[in-house]
């Protein structure tokens, strides 16, 4: 009795201190990730209007700035938002309004495979669709592919807001005698217009964040940007790109535009959180 | 003579395995209050749910049989539709749409189906609303949610939602069920006006309100018509002459 009692102590004792340890790494490498940013990307982040505006420096040189790729980022994260939105919003009402339907379910396998398919392949296949025949790299190039990877975020958040919908009001819209698509969508998707914003939030913080899909669709244009239909950059490419070379300068911009991208993303996440919070049905 | 608002027959629904309504057969004559009675969970609610088929909301539900709603077929017709939007309805519990201001919760349906526009659609909100008899109670603040009313408030603004689409055929479930003796006797007065214009069927499980408002009825029971006809007939039945009609209908199955 009394050797199991001291067993179940310790094995009870062992769990916390696991629990307490992972937890604690997990704090750690968090903690880690926003600290180094801070630190090695403040100072570059502080040079101010030269860091947003400037082209990167010369290897060697002088740090310049990230003017090109931050313009190229706002560029394709903006129409990779727009266009995951405009497929994602009618996908994610199929899904959760014609449940059961021939169409609704090949959308459900569609938006699966594309949710479970690594995202270098989104941007392989994109490149042999859009970037081969037209000859080169570009932001539109990359944008296509951000909202691909973004699509499944969009419909996924949508279907969950009009799930959210109760049945009373749910009822109530539709015993207004309208046609079964306008009930929805100038209806329901109003009533829970906040859901529906959370996920075009959603998809834009996804867009945001990926580096994969933009490796060989964006170009790597880093000191102009031309333009959507010519080869562009991002602040995750110009990361990926500048971080590994041997130049002090280069390396220092990497930082600082690592810290530009972290900001970014934390400020629509907080967004996308008061949204979210806000969402009460 | 007109085709009834309402003719079922063999009407059945289940809901996954489970039968709700067994091969039920009514008919709802035209410019009448047609009242649906029977005990807490005999199916009432269900069969107003599938004479406008908002029961194909729940996930499960399953409809067998003929429904008839002004003269069409509406699980088989094409033009089902359009007959279901000369059909409204107003529910138990009273849910004004909790984004839209009282204004808008009753302009809502005129507005979305291209009825009215404008200075109409003023003049129709203002019409549903005396309707209902809020009009006077709301006038000042028409453009407050709609969360900001009463209990009995909303169910009346329910209810002008429902008439700003011009119904034929009111569909009402327990529309006084949550409400205090003075609300509910406010929403019976209007019921009472209402039926001179619209055919309404009231689902109640009070027999006395019954008696004070609709002429003819059904007496539902675990899903089964016991007997339809004349308030007075319906409600008069003995225990036992009830038992032996389901007896009966469940042996026919
Ligand atoms: N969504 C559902 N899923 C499964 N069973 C249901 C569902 N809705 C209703 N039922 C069942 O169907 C039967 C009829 O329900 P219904 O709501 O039509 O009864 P009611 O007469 O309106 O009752 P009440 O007077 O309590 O409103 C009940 O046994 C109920 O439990
Ligand atoms: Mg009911």
């Amino acid at each position: 009795m009394r050797g199991r009692s001291v067993k179940r102590r310790l094995v009870d004792y062992a769990v916390h201190l696991t629990t307490a340890a992972s937890a604690l790494a997990i704090l750690g490498a968090a903690s880690h990730i926003l600290l180094s940013a801070l630190v090695e990307g403040l100072p570059v982040l502080l040079r101010g209007a030269s860091f947003l505006l400037n082209p990167p420096g010369p290897p060697g040189g002088e740090v310049g700035g990230v003017g090109p790729s931050l313009a190229g980022t706002l560029v394709t994260v903006a129409i990779a938002t727009i266009a995951s939105a405009a497929l994602g919003i009618p996908a994610g009402v199929m899904l959760s309004e014609a449940r059961g339907s021939l169409l609704a379910r090949v959308a459900e396998r569609a938006v699966e495979l594309i949710a479970e398919s690594p995202s270098i392949v989104v941007g392989l296949v994109v490149f042999t669709l859009l970037v081969v025949p037209m000859r080169t790299p570009s932001a539109l190039a990359a944008a296509v592919s951000l909202s691909v990877v973004a699509l499944p975020y969009v419909a996924a958040q949508v279907r969950e807001s009009l799930a959210a919908i109760p049945l009373v009001y749910r009822e109530a819209a539709f015993s207004l005698g309208l046609q079964k698509w306008k009930t929805v969508f100038l209806l329901l998707i109003p009533m829970n217009a906040r859901g529906v914003a959370t996920a075009i939030l959603l998809g834009s913080m996804r867009a945001l964040g990926e580096t994969a899909p933009v490796l060989f669709t964006a170009g790597a244009a880093f000191q102009v940007f031309y333009g959507i239909d010519k080869p562009s950059s991002t602040l995750s490419l110009l990361i990926f790109f500048f971080a590994g070379t041997p130049y002090e300068n280069w390396r220092r911009l990497a930082w600082g535009a690592v810290l530009l991208l972290v900001l970014l993303s934390m400020l629509l996440a907080s967004l996308t959180r008061r949204l979210a919070g806000r969402v009460r049905m | 003579m007109r085709e009834p608002a309402v003719r079922t027959r063999e009407l059945s629904v289940w809901y996954g395995q489970s039968q709700a309504l067994h091969s039920v057969s009514i008919t709802v004559p035209r410019g009448t209050v047609y009242a649906v009675l029977g005990p807490s969970g005999c199916g009432k609610s269900t069969l107003l749910r599938a004479i406008n088929k908002l029961v194909l909301l729940r996930e499960g539900a399953r409809v067998e049989g003929l429904v008839e709603v002004l003269g069409v077929d509406v699980y088989r017709d094409h033009s089902a539709e359009e007959a279901l939007s000369r059909v409204g309805m107003v529910f138990q519990t009273p849910n004004p749409f909790p984004h839209l201001s009282i204004y808008d919760n009753v302009a809502i349906g005129p507005r979305l189906r291209g009825m009215a526009k404008g200075r109409e659609l003023d003049k129709l909100v203002r019409w549903a609303l005396e309707k209902a008899a809020l009009w006077d109670e709301v006038k000042d603040r028409l453009k407050s949610p709609a969360s900001s009313l009463s209990g009995g408030q909303q169910q009346r603004l329910c209810i002008a939602r429902a008439l700003a689409t011009m119904p034929e055929l009111l569909l009402m479930d327990e529309p006084t069920a949550n409400l205090d003796p003075v609300n509910a006797a406010k929403i019976e007065e209007l019921i009472k006006e209402l039926s001179r214009e619209v055919t309404i069927i009231l689902v109640t499980h009070d027999a006395e309100q019954a008696k004070r408002l609709a002429s003819t009825g059904v007496l539902l029971f675990m899903g089964r018509v016991v007997s339809e006809g004349p308030i007075s007939s319906i409600l008069s039945r003995s225990y036992s002459s009830i038992i032996q009609s389901l007896v009966a209908s469940a042996r026919r199955q």
